[in-house]
């Protein structure tokens, strides 16, 4: 953009002052021209790749990752450990829970820190349903490890790791309290 | 109006349509989007953001459309309004031939981070655009306000457009090409106002991390991080090796060593271009150490807060 711009302004009429170590930069033929051509062909080709890359797969799964959890009718409660989950909640056109600060948002914030633990991040969402008596989607980026007695409130949804970005991946579970 | 170009535009148009209906967004698409969607008022919107490190300009747009609908796809659509009006600025204004505007659509930049991806670049290519076309049209007064705008559009549009202002005025003084005349005058105020309010918002406040987090990292890290940034500006073709393309860099992956030599060759580049405009050289020259310095230095507090190991 900078590159171009620039050699956009230097096809205007030049300017009178070039210093003396500039007037002795003189080559036997001028490549300028040609040596643009081969850094734009170069751009060509890396703009051509990505836009192909991007159209054969996803580039993040948040979308595909919200369209499973839409299907859903009877869900409509979303928790994360943190505001990784906020491509997801643009999709959703919905604030999803952030456990870590226990409350609606959807945006990152300054100074909140995701929740690290597994452990707690399950404690936390089904102490979220025992207390909203509503049932809801958990979203992680890694896949959580669940124990027998985590299967009773905790189940595996859908596994979204095709992203083209490492860390646009999901992973969906529905957290429901089996005494409702 | 030329028809080679028009058909161009329309096929850039269409490309990016095609291009943004396949792309899901990522988390810093969607933080702006979030800010304006979940901001009931601009004051809070302001609030929301001030640990961001950017102008509000982009966010003030997303969050005008966030009032007629919350469907992420307007942001797209928006994007590449921008982006379409940029590149017709530039295909229907600038002096390259068809082989040099056909080949500059389909680059990396264009075609598909600033087109595809939805973040305030289109913004601060559309501005910057808009700058060369009035300087070179010696309206001083429209491009002060372009100027303004971009200082306000990113905080490499602030660096952009001051080095621009100074681009300028070193062309105005050596060259005693104009006198200071009413509309220079005008044009000066405006860009210090513009470069006052993107500076006001840009600095965040004292208790944030934003530009601490970054200088942590060892001296080779960031050398490496520095040399990266270079190349990745002038060759930036994805490793296709790797399913995960994004931020990679063939040659990267290929040979590090290869790439410093390369990056070496590469700064020769202004020297090799713009030896007969020293004052482009110089702002070519100014422009891209500030733009690997704010690379690698600004970060943005979503580092610390996405909670991304789980």
């Amino acid at each position: 953009m900078i590159l171009i711009s620039c050699v956009w302004l230097s096809r205007s009429p030049a300017s009178l002052y070039i210093p003396i170590i500039l007037k002795r930069l003189k080559f036997k033929r001028d490549y300028s021209q040609q040596f643009f051509i081969a850094l734009l062909l170069v751009q060509a080709a890396a703009g051509i790749l990505s836009y192909t890359f991007d159209l054969n797969r996803p580039f993040s799964e948040s979308k595909n990752a919200a369209n499973l959890m839409l299907k859903d009718k009877e869900t409509g409660e979303y928790l994360s450990a943190g505001c990784g989950a906020a491509p997801v909640s643009a999709y959703l056109e919905k604030k999803v829970y952030h456990l870590n600060v226990q409350k609606y948002g959807s945006f990152c914030q300054f100074g909140d820190t995701a929740i690290e633990d597994e452990v707690r991040l399950k404690k936390d969402a089904v102490a979220f349903i025992t207390k909203t008596h509503r049932p809801a989607f958990l979203i992680t980026h890694i896949p959580l490890g669940l124990s027998p007695a985590d299967s009773l409130n905790i189940m595996w949804v859908g596994n979204f790791e095709r992203s083209a970005l490492r860390n646009e991946s999901y992973y969906i579970y529905r957290v429901q309290n089996n005494g409702l | 109006m030329r028809k080679a170009e028009i058909g161009l535009l329309f096929t850039f148009s269409g490309l990016s349509l095609l291009g943004i209906f396949s792309h899901e967004i990522w988390l810093d698409e969607a933080h702006h989007w979030l800010f304006a969607r979940d901001s009931q008022t601009v004051q809070e919107l302001w609030i929301n953001m001030r640990y961001d490190g950017h102008p509000i300009l982009w966010n003030l747009m997303l969050f005008g459309i966030t009032r007629f609908s919350q469907d992420v796809t307007l942001m797209q659509m928006l994007n590449v309004c921008i982006s379409v009006a940029a590149v017709a600025v530039f295909l229907f204004f600038s002096p390259f031939n068809l082989l040099e505007k056909m080949l500059f659509m389909s680059g990396y930049f264009i075609l598909y981070e600033y087109t595809v991806i939805s973040r305030n670049y289109a913004l601060l290519m559309l501005f910057l655009f808009l700058a060369v076309v009035f300087y070179r049209k010696k309206n001083y007064v429209l491009l002060s306000l372009v100027l303004a705008l971009l200082a306000n559009t990113h905080l490499f549009g602030l660096a952009f457009a001051s080095f621009f202002v100074a681009m300028v005025s070193f062309e105005f003084i050596s060259e005693r090409k104009e006198r200071m005349s009413k509309q220079v005058l005008i044009g000066c105020l405006i860009f210090l106002l513009g470069a006052i309010i993107s500076l006001w918002q840009i600095i965040p406040p004292v208790d944030s991390n934003l530009y601490t987090h970054a200088q942590k990292s060892p001296p080779l890290e960031r050398l490496e991080r520095t040399s990266t940034v270079f190349l990745k500006a002038f060759v930036p073709i994805p490793d296709f090796t790797d399913y995960h393309f994004w931020n990679s860099n063939l040659l990267m992956s290929i040979s590090k060593p290869l790439c410093a030599i390369l990056s070496s060759i590469l700064f020769c580049i202004p020297f090799f271009l713009f030896k007969n405009r020293f004052s482009l050289l110089l702002f070519f020259l100014a422009v891209q150490p500030s733009w690997y310095y704010l690379s690698i230095y600004q970060t943005s507090t979503r580092c610390d807060t996405t909670g991304r190991s789980i």
